[in-house]
């Protein structure tokens, strides 16, 4: 079956992690996330997003070693798997039509 | 001066109350943003944010079971009114003249007794449709579910008792009729009892059941 195109949210979530790599956990994605958007995220909608995202085969995730600054607590880290690669690509190339498609901005911010 | 903990009870909401199996890897992670120096406010914000968006996930997930709660927590007003009528004419009618504790037991056996078992009929009968669909049926969840539901209605049990103090039942309970059965705002608040006895019961033996296991790097 065909999947839907990624949400907004989802699309960023899947360019964070691969932009984070190896690193890609809760805090950093949320910590990039709010540079990126210039505004608060909750890690309570990262996770949601991240587990949508897990469901629909898009993101992997795997526990760490359990650590004692995080009160003992293992990190969980993503990695985009190549369906979602595929559905990264696929919504860019989407986009980028539509995008052409648009008459030039008057008035374009910075 | 920087505090080392968040918010005890923050905290307890969080690694307790928050559904979904993401709890220890983002207890994890607020814990260490807290440790580099976000406030109690943030850690507070967080975790409401994360027990809102958890269980709007879950329920979506689990619809099911809202179904299945809501269709038989409809008959249970009808249910406690048979009881009441049957009644009349047995050992029950007299329970009052009884001698204390004798009284008590049977007033708690003949009202909480039957209610507690029809919420865990339904725990039982939801739980063995949910298990055969998913074909996994673990009896250690079936006790789980069947002791949670126990915990809710008790809970919902007193809640409705204060309800009808406020709002005492503007009819005679054996004299309702049908249509007073359905619109009745106390029959409502009798029907949530067993309704969020039964969703706390099977959610947590079926969704537990079937939560995923998230492999562990070596």
């Amino acid at each position: 079956m065909e999947r839907g195109y990624l949400g907004e949210f989802e699309l960023m979530i899947l360019l964070t992690v691969i932009h984070l790599g190896e690193e890609a956990y809760g805090v950093p994605i949320s910590r990039e996330m709010e540079k990126q958007r210039r505004r608060g995220v909750s890690a309570g909608s990262v996770y949601a997003a991240l587990e949508r995202l897990e469901q629909k085969g898009l993101v992997k995730s795997e526990i760490g070693d359990p650590t004692p600054e995080r009160g003992g607590k293992a990190k969980r880290y993503f990695r985009v798997t190549k369906e979602g690669l595929r559905q990264l690509h696929k919504t860019r190339r989407v986009l980028t039509a539509m995008w052409k498609e648009l008459p030039e901005f008057k008035g374009e911010p910075a | 001066m920087k505090r080392e903990n968040p918010p005890a009870v923050a905290r307890w909401i969080l690694e307790h109350l928050v559904p979904g199996k993401k709890n220890d890897a983002l207890a994890g992670d607020l814990l260490e943003e807290f440790r580099c120096g976000r406030s109690s406010r943030w850690y507070w914000r967080q975790v409401l944010s994360a027990f809102v968006l958890g269980f709007m996930q879950e329920s979506r997930m689990n619809w099911s079971v809202f179904v299945f709660a809501f269709f038989w927590a409809l008959p249970a007003s009808a249910l406690w009114i048979a009881v009441i009528r049957w009644q009349s004419g047995t050992f029950f009618a007299r329970r009052w003249d009884l001698p204390w504790p004798y009284s008590m037991i049977c007033e708690l056996g003949l009202t909480f007794g039957s209610q507690v078992l029809y919420v865990w009929a339904g725990v039982i009968f939801g739980f063995a449709i949910f298990s055969a669909a998913k074909k996994q049926f673990k009896v250690r969840y079936l006790v789980r579910g069947i002791g949670i539901s126990l915990s809710a209605y008790l809970i919902t049990f007193v809640a409705f008792f204060v309800w009808r103090l406020i709002f005492p039942m503007p009819f005679d309970i054996r004299f309702v009729t049908p249509a007073g059965l359905i619109v009745s705002l106390s029959m409502i608040a009798f029907r949530m009892t067993f309704f969020v006895a039964v969703v706390a019961g099977l959610w947590s033996a079926c969704v537990s059941a079937s939560q995923k296991k998230i492999r562990t790097v070596a």
